[in-house]
């Protein structure tokens, strides 16, 4: 759900370094998998169905992370530990797409190379 | 027995029934309701987690989506929503080592949330001032459904696309209404002509979805050892399927809060129509996850089986509607995965329809919430819901939107029962 704003917000954060498409969230979660593409973004009801769900099974429970859900407020802190962790696919509550995503993105440009 | 199958009692047990087997179905793996648990559960298999760990996750992802999202509708309405006894049972089921303790258990919660909400509905009735006329909560996103093809136009192919849709809705509604004055004998030909149109313009949206054909579609090899998986739990799904297409053709259980708003205004077809469109928005999540991971839907795709139910009154035809349905599913499964991977227009549709739909249940719901907080409290209680929403968005959405405004609702409706007991005015 709401995949386009997703990108949308993601690409205002920084136009020149961040490149974002929308796509199924198969062929996104293949993508990561395979190299074509650095991370993986979500959103459903609970942040973690649709949002999810399919990247929890092709990249693995180690690999993905549940950012916000409905009846929590998003953390700007939990999601910058979630990127330093080296996750690679987020998932987050639809009504908190505003918030979340420009401080993921952030934290995604901000992190060290190197750093896993 | 006609009196006894609509008895309070009747619902407890039926929707117990659901509980049972859903959380069998759980324990057994055989099928989860929650999209983000069901693809965990190859882990259980694995080693990789416990019962105790992957139970705890089950509950950590869905608490708060019955707390905020889904129970706010069983209390105004009196429908349950599936997803608080099937939510409830995958986390019983997960969790629990022994299937005997678990189906009882699950047994137990769905009569317990079944018996609490229809408990409160009884107490607010019983205030000085009672809720009044409840349907306004309903109204405005009833009259709203017609043009949810036409806003998932608008998401998925752009604003000249959803202008264009919205004008064939509008259009194709005013020639049904026109027909329906002449020859129908509808109760409402109005909402009913506006049925007609979603139909039409839906229908369009899919052929257009179909003919869109991927490049070069990722494989399906992936999911053909869960397909095999999925269909040996028939035995399980079958039944499940019928319990819950005969709880829906007695108005006690829907799919979504969009459903709810149909059954609440005894707009039946309404809830059948949102039930359609659920099952082009959630389709492609329910299969890919189903498929990638072995693990079906105790509701199958939502929510066509409930959609057998709201299509009659008649408890034996829903029944044996929901097990067909469920055996069409479980033959269709490879189908369906070349249909994920190889019609990315079908998926995209999809997700826009599920957009359009959180997005119209959003308004629709904050829109009955000011009209019906109005007619029970006057001016205090519209602007009690405008606060309150108010407060929910500049707070970080704890509430989703979409129920917000059903909470605060019943807040208004039980504040200005007390102040009248109380002697105000």
């Amino acid at each position: 759900m709401g995949k386009d704003r997703i990108a949308e917000l993601a690409r205002l954060v920084d136009p020149a370094e961040v490149s974002a498409e929308t796509r199924s969230d198969y062929e996104a979660a293949l993508a990561v998998k395979d190299g074509r593409a650095d991370y993986y973004i979500g959103a459903c009801q609970t942040g973690a169905g649709a949002a999810l769900g399919v990247a929890n099974a092709i990249l693995g429970s180690a690999q993905v992370v549940r950012l916000s859900g409905a009846g929590s407020v998003p953390d700007a802190t939990a999601v910058k530990a979630a990127v330093a962790s080296g996750k690679r696919g987020f998932g987050l509550a639809r009504p908190h797409i505003e918030e979340v995503v420009p401080v993921l993105v952030r934290a995604l440009l901000d992190k060290p190379v190197n750093s896993g | 027995m006609n009196a006894l199958l609509h008895s309070e009692w009747a619902k407890a047990l039926t929707l117990g029934l659901l509980g049972l087997l859903s959380t069998v179905a759980a324990h057994r793996t055989v099928a989860v309701y929650h999209d983000g648990l069901r693809t965990s559960v190859p882990e259980l298999w694995l080693g990789e987690k416990t019962r105790s760990e992957l139970g705890r996750y089950a509950y950590t992802i869905s608490i708060g989506y019955i707390l905020a999202y889904a129970l706010p509708f069983p209390l105004a309405s009196g429908v349950m929503l599936i997803s608080v006894i099937c939510l409830g049972a995958d986390v019983i089921g997960i969790r629990m080592n022994s299937v005997l303790a678990s189906a009882m258990v699950g047994f137990a919660f769905a009569v317990a949330v079944t018996a609490a909400t229809d408990l409160f509905i009884h107490g607010v009735r019983q205030l000085p001032t009672p809720p009044g006329d409840l349907s306004l909560l309903w109204r405005p996103v009833l009259y709203g459904f017609p043009f949810l093809a036409a806003l998932a136009a608008g998401y998925q192919h752009g604003t000249r696309w959803g202008v264009m849709a919205t004008a064939g809705t509008a259009a194709v509604w005013a020639a049904f209404r026109v027909v329906l004055g002449h020859v129908g004998h509808t109760a409402d030909p109005t909402l009913t002509a506006g049925l007609w149109a979603l139909a039409v313009v839906g229908a369009v949206l899919l052929v257009i979805a179909f003919r869109e054909v991927a490049e070069s579609p990722p494989g399906t090899e992936f999911f053909e050892d869960k397909i095999r998986r999925i269909r040996r739990k028939g035995l399980i799904l079958v039944p499940l399927a019928a319990v819950i297409s005969l709880a829906a053709s007695q108005g006690w259980l829907a799919g979504a809060p969009l459903q709810v708003a149909g059954i609440a205004t005894d707009h039946r077809d309404a809830a059948l129509a949102v039930a359609l469109v659920s099952l082009v928005g959630f389709f492609p999540t329910q299969g890919m996850t189903g498929l990638v991971s072995g693990v079906w839907n105790q509701d199958g795709y939502p929510d066509w089986l409930l959609g057998a139910g709201y299509a009659t009154a008649n408890p034996a035809i829903a029944a044996c509607g929901g097990a067909v349905l469920m055996m069409v599913e479980l033959l269709s499964l490879t189908w369906v995965g070349k249909v994920m991977t190889r019609r990315p227009g079908v998926v995209s549709l999809g997700l826009a329809t599920r957009d359009s739909m959180d997005t119209l249940a959003a308004v629709g719901f904050l829109a009955g919430g000011v009209i019906a907080a109005f007619a029970t409290a006057g001016a205090a209680g519209a602007g009690a819901i405008v606060v309150a929403h108010t407060v929910n968005e500049n707070h970080g959405r704890r509430i989703t939107p979409t129920a917000l405004p059903v909470v605060a609702y019943l807040g208004v409706a039980v504040v200005a029962g007390l102040a009248r007991r109380a002697g105000w005015r």
